[in-house]
């Protein structure tokens, strides 16, 4: 019991960096069918500005981390995604990587290839014991963190004139924009959007591993995309359980597979996947709107 | 500068589209005024959604110009239109599908409305006002086609528009919906003072709404008067011939 309450925080708190991946890059592909992948350079970026602003103080470099990825997710869509929004998923695709190869290889030049040990908030890792169950504080607000953005983003979505707007461009764009809804601001403010979340994966995750490389945000993307895959492509809320169900799998197969096995966990994570979709090849919670594109 | 200004109308005038080979429509023109309900009608494949859609800017005519209050809005993107004041719906309705019935009608009211409580006010008014009021909370898709025509109707009526065309509104609907449809048509033009245009093939609802019908056959017009006018004509009882309308 014990063993199974210590997976099960470990995976909600894996589940939540995942799920906070999967959500930047839902929100996105709601609202233009564009599949971000340099979503997870924002999030590399913005574990460079935490350490380069990080000396002074921590509240303080969060804030600029937060500003700085907003700015660099802001001007990734203005420079690169909008003068190709009209263009067809495969070029907005092949775009993404382009951005993508484009920041992180700009980051090798300057920071260089080698990961960088960096203690940040390392007095988090600390565990807070309830019961037998060991858990680390980090994990703890990691999981607090998560259910605040969401509970956020879910007031903003369903509670606010914008948040219906935004639906309603997720929904049917063309629409939405004949009824006057701005299409630059809506877009605009969804990679705004994306951009806070990728800020807060940046800090989560350089709080829990201590390091930062050019490459880091590949995985995170990839998870994230897979998460929302799973989910259902175009549902925000089928991203968030696709990312904790790959989060809760990989440390399930981490507690689980044999130790000589576990380097391979993540073969198993993307097996286990394959199977998933060739059973629901739509996802789990395929959004009603990715059937019909007007 | 030296533009005709009349005020108050939609006009198109000299359209042409062509789709290919096929002639769509041909130096055609349509004018509707403020105030001032116009039936459109015409057999299959004569020509008359290729109509609305140029009108809301989805279709760019080949050649001929379209005006708004005298300006021309020709070339313009179907949200510019719509933003100058022609609103329309859709034979399928195309509402979204996830979004409650108020939310639709709210996330057409950006413009005029800053807030949400605002436009959820005005959005539960215009739904009230069409009978629609005990539907507000259902989800768009779950409901009869019949309801979402109206509801295709409210969203357009949101944006507050001078000029509304309306595609097939009254498209698998039954007698009794046909009815009610009627009524509200008319009332859209009283309250809110905008030019409709409807395009139908339920002849009972055009007859008995509009004073003035265009019909069009084979992307030209073959006759524009009122209904008793229309009904005599001789070429619209050629173009008709043999067509089963209910």
């Amino acid at each position: 019991m014990t063993a199974f309450l210590q997976v099960l925080a470990d995976a909600a708190s894996q589940g939540s960096l995942y799920a906070l991946s999967a959500l930047g890059i839902g929100l996105i592909f709601g609202i233009m069918r564009l599949v971000n992948f340099a979503h997870g350079e924002f999030i590399m970026i913005g574990a460079y500005m935490l350490m380069l602003s990080a000396a002074p103080y921590v509240p303080l470099a969060i804030l600029a981390t937060l500003a700085a990825v907003i700015l660099l997710a802001l001007l990734t869509e203005r420079i690169a995604f909008r003068p190709v929004r009209r263009a067809n998923p495969t070029t907005l695709l092949v775009t993404s990587f382009a951005v993508s190869f484009f920041l992180q290889y700009l980051f090798v030049l300057i920071e260089g290839a080698r990961p960088k040990g960096f203690d940040f908030l390392s007095s988090l890792a600390e565990p807070f014991v309830i019961g037998e169950v060991r858990v680390p504080k980090l994990n703890i607000v990691t999981i607090g963190i998560t259910l605040v953005l969401l509970a956020a983003l879910a007031f903003f979505l369903k509670r606010t004139h914008f948040g219906i707007q935004m639906r309603a461009a997720a929904l049917n764009f063309r629409m939405a924009r004949l009824l006057g809804v701005k299409a630059n601001r809506i877009i605009a403010v969804a990679f705004a959007m994306s951009g806070v979340l990728a800020a807060v994966v940046s800090v989560l995750y350089v709080a829990a591993r201590g390091e930062l490389s050019p490459v880091m945000g590949l995985q995170l993307a990839l998870v994230g995309f897979v998460s929302t895959v799973i989910g259902g492509m175009g549902s925000l809320l089928g991203a968030v359980v696709g990312g904790f169900l790959v989060g809760a799998l990989t440390v399930a197969l981490q507690a689980s597979l044999p130790l000589e096995l576990r380097p391979f966990r993540e073969a198993f994570v993307f097996a286990i996947v394959i199977v998933v979709l060739l059973a629901r090849p739509r996802g789990l919670f395929r959004g009603r709107e990715a059937r019909e594109r007007v | 500068m030296n533009e005709t200004i009349v005020t108050g109308a939609l006009e198109a005038e000299r359209i042409s589209v062509r789709f290919g080979g096929l002639r769509a429509l041909e130096d055609i023109a349509l004018g509707l005024a403020r105030g001032e309900l116009l039936g459109l009608i015409g057999p299959n494949g004569a020509g008359k959604s290729t109509l609305i859609n140029v009108l809301s800017g989805f279709q760019a005519p080949v050649d001929g110009t379209i005006r708004l209050d005298g300006r021309s809005i020709t070339g313009l993107e179907p949200h510019q239109i719509s933003r100058a004041g022609v609103a329309r719906t859709f034979q399928a309705v195309r509402l979204f599908q996830g979004l409650s019935v108020i939310e639709n009608v709210a996330a057409g009211l950006v413009l005029r409305r800053s807030s949400r409580h605002a436009a959820m006010k005005r959005a539960r008014e215009i739904l009230d006002w069409m009978g629609l009021g005990p539907k507000a909370e259902l989800i768009a898709g779950t409901l009869p086609y019949g309801d979402e025509r109206r509801i295709g109707i409210a969203r357009a009526l949101a944006a507050e528009p001078r000029y509304l065309l309306l595609d097939e509104p009254a498209a698998g609907s039954n007698e009794d919906e046909i009815g009610a449809l009627t009524e509200t048509i008319a009332r859209i033009r009283t309250e809110f003072g905008c030019g409709v245009l409807v395009v139908e093939h339920n002849m009972g609802l055009i007859m008995s709404l509009c004073e003035r019908i265009q019909v069009i056959d084979g992307g030209r017009t073959i006759a524009i008067g009122t209904p008793a006018e229309v009904q005599r004509d001789p070429a619209v009882r050629r173009a008709y011939l043999g067509e089963d309308e209910d």
